[in-house]
């Protein structure tokens, strides 16, 4: 999607179109990587794409692609019901996702969220990081973002994204080892939490 | 599964059709005022989140504007880290290339830094970040009586959530040399979200004085509709936080 068209899809049903063929299945996976229920995915799809109908007029080109300025949305929108879970969904959603499911889909909505099966224990494991710096290393590690798409994403600078990737990655080496009778070690970790490219 | 459903049509189609059906919807109603027109008024906007078991995470920003032609520069509530562990600055002010600046907030420090940093950006600005459930007794300025016409609409800007803060732009064309940035926040009640207010005020202001802030329910929208001289900012209406 070109970026100057973002801006529309909030109010321009053509422009909508094109950007959610581009990127439903994209957020179908981010969500698959984050909610192993099939319902809630659903929901979540239609409340990302709620949030950036409605957040359109707000992207900011400079600020990164629209990709990552909808990875952004996606993120919050699925921390956010991380956070409501077990009360009430909030209020009343203009779109239920999952009141559209049909039979014919629920094999596919599986085969998704299967195969995002370790995708989602890393994102458990990242439960107690703080907030940004859970941010960024989502975007980075489970997203496959650059630290610069995730910046945007997160709506940070580069180079804060960078020390708050190093950091989290630490303290998720730390998580993932368990308790460890020495504070610092050198660590050979998972392939997906080692250091890349910063 | 769910009954009334066309046969052959999956779920990314059914909800295509009703997406679009939001958007159209929206397209009906564009130029109402949904967008952030900057005008010389101002929309508060108190957006309370829940307080996490860990610490003071909000929930996705919900702004809600109300009214047509008065839309303005709006507010959100804040995350503000309680930042010991955070390294990076309680703000950021960048000018962009093309004439707007960029300010981002992540922590209710350095009011006077903040308002430095404005200053050699090219905008003058009054900070006040206040203790928790203040605000600045209004009015501080007599709002343009002009109408506030559209076509006054030179500069816009919208205030978004990050998860660093808040993040908004001011266009420098639209700031008249006369003109002030406030800039003005408090933690809220039980730090479970801070208000966050930035209004370009046209002409004299008058210094902050703390008074306890009105009660906003989440969700409520305040805003100022019009010259008031002396008054209490009328028009207080509520959207379903």
């Amino acid at each position: 999607m070109k970026t100057q068209q973002l801006d529309r899809i909030g109010t321009d049903p053509e422009a909508f179109e094109a950007f959610y063929r581009e990127n439903v299945e994209g957020v179908q996976r981010f969500v698959a990587r984050r909610v192993d229920d099939r319902e809630r995915a659903a929901d979540l799809t239609a409340e990302i794409f709620l949030a950036a109908i409605t957040a359109a007029h707000t992207y900011d080109r400079r600020l990164g692609p629209p990709q990552a300025w909808l990875y952004g949305i996606a993120r919050v929108t699925v921390a956010a019901d991380r956070r409501r879970r077990g009360r009430e969904r909030a209020g009343m959603q203009r779109v239920r996702g999952s009141a559209l499911i049909g039979d014919d889909d629920i094999a596919a909505m599986d085969a998704r969220i299967d195969a995002e099966a370790r995708s989602r224990e890393l994102y458990a494991a990242m439960g107690r990081l703080a907030e940004g710096e859970r941010a960024v290393l989502e975007l980075v590690v489970l997203d496959g973002l650059s630290v610069s798409e995730a910046a945007a994403a997160a709506g940070v600078r580069p180079v804060t994204a960078r020390v708050r990737l190093h950091r989290a990655r630490r303290k998720l080496r730390a998580e993932l080892e368990g308790p460890s009778p020495r504070a610092r070690r050198p660590v050979n970790q998972p392939q997906r939490i080692e250091e890349e490219g910063s | 599964m769910n009954q009334g459903q066309d046969q052959g049509v999956n779920f990314e189609e059914r909800l295509l059709a009703e997406l679009r059906a939001v958007v159209e919807e929206r397209a009906a109603h564009a130029g109402a005022g949904a967008g952030v027109e900057r005008n010389r008024r101002y929309a508060t906007v108190s957006l309370h989140s829940r307080l996490a078991a860990g610490g003071g995470r909000r929930l996705a920003p919900r702004l809600v504007f109300g009214g047509a032609a008065v839309a303005a520069v709006a507010a959100a509530v804040l995350a503000v880290s309680s930042g010991t562990d955070d390294t990076s600055s309680a703000f950021a002010v960048e000018p962009q290339g093309d004439g707007e600046v960029r300010v981002e907030i992540s922590s209710l420090s350095d009011a006077e830094g903040l308002e430095k940093a404005l200053g050699e950006a090219g905008i003058k600005a009054d900070v006040n970040y206040l203790a928790a459930g203040m605000a600045c007794r209004e009015p501080r300025f007599t709002p343009n009586s002009g109408g506030g016409g559209p076509e006054r609409s030179k500069s816009s800007s919208s205030v978004r959530q990050t998860d660093s803060g808040v993040v908004f732009t001011i266009t420098r064309s639209g700031i008249d040399p006369g003109d002030t940035l406030l800039v003005t926040a408090s933690p809220g009640p039980e730090g479970i979200g801070d208000m966050l207010s930035v209004q370009i005020a046209e002409g004299a202001v008058s210094a902050c004085v703390p008074v306890a802030a009105p009660e906003l329910p989440p969700g409520a929208v305040t805003q100022s509709s019009g010259p008031q001289n002396g008054g209490p900012q009328k028009g207080l209406s509520q959207s379903g936080g």
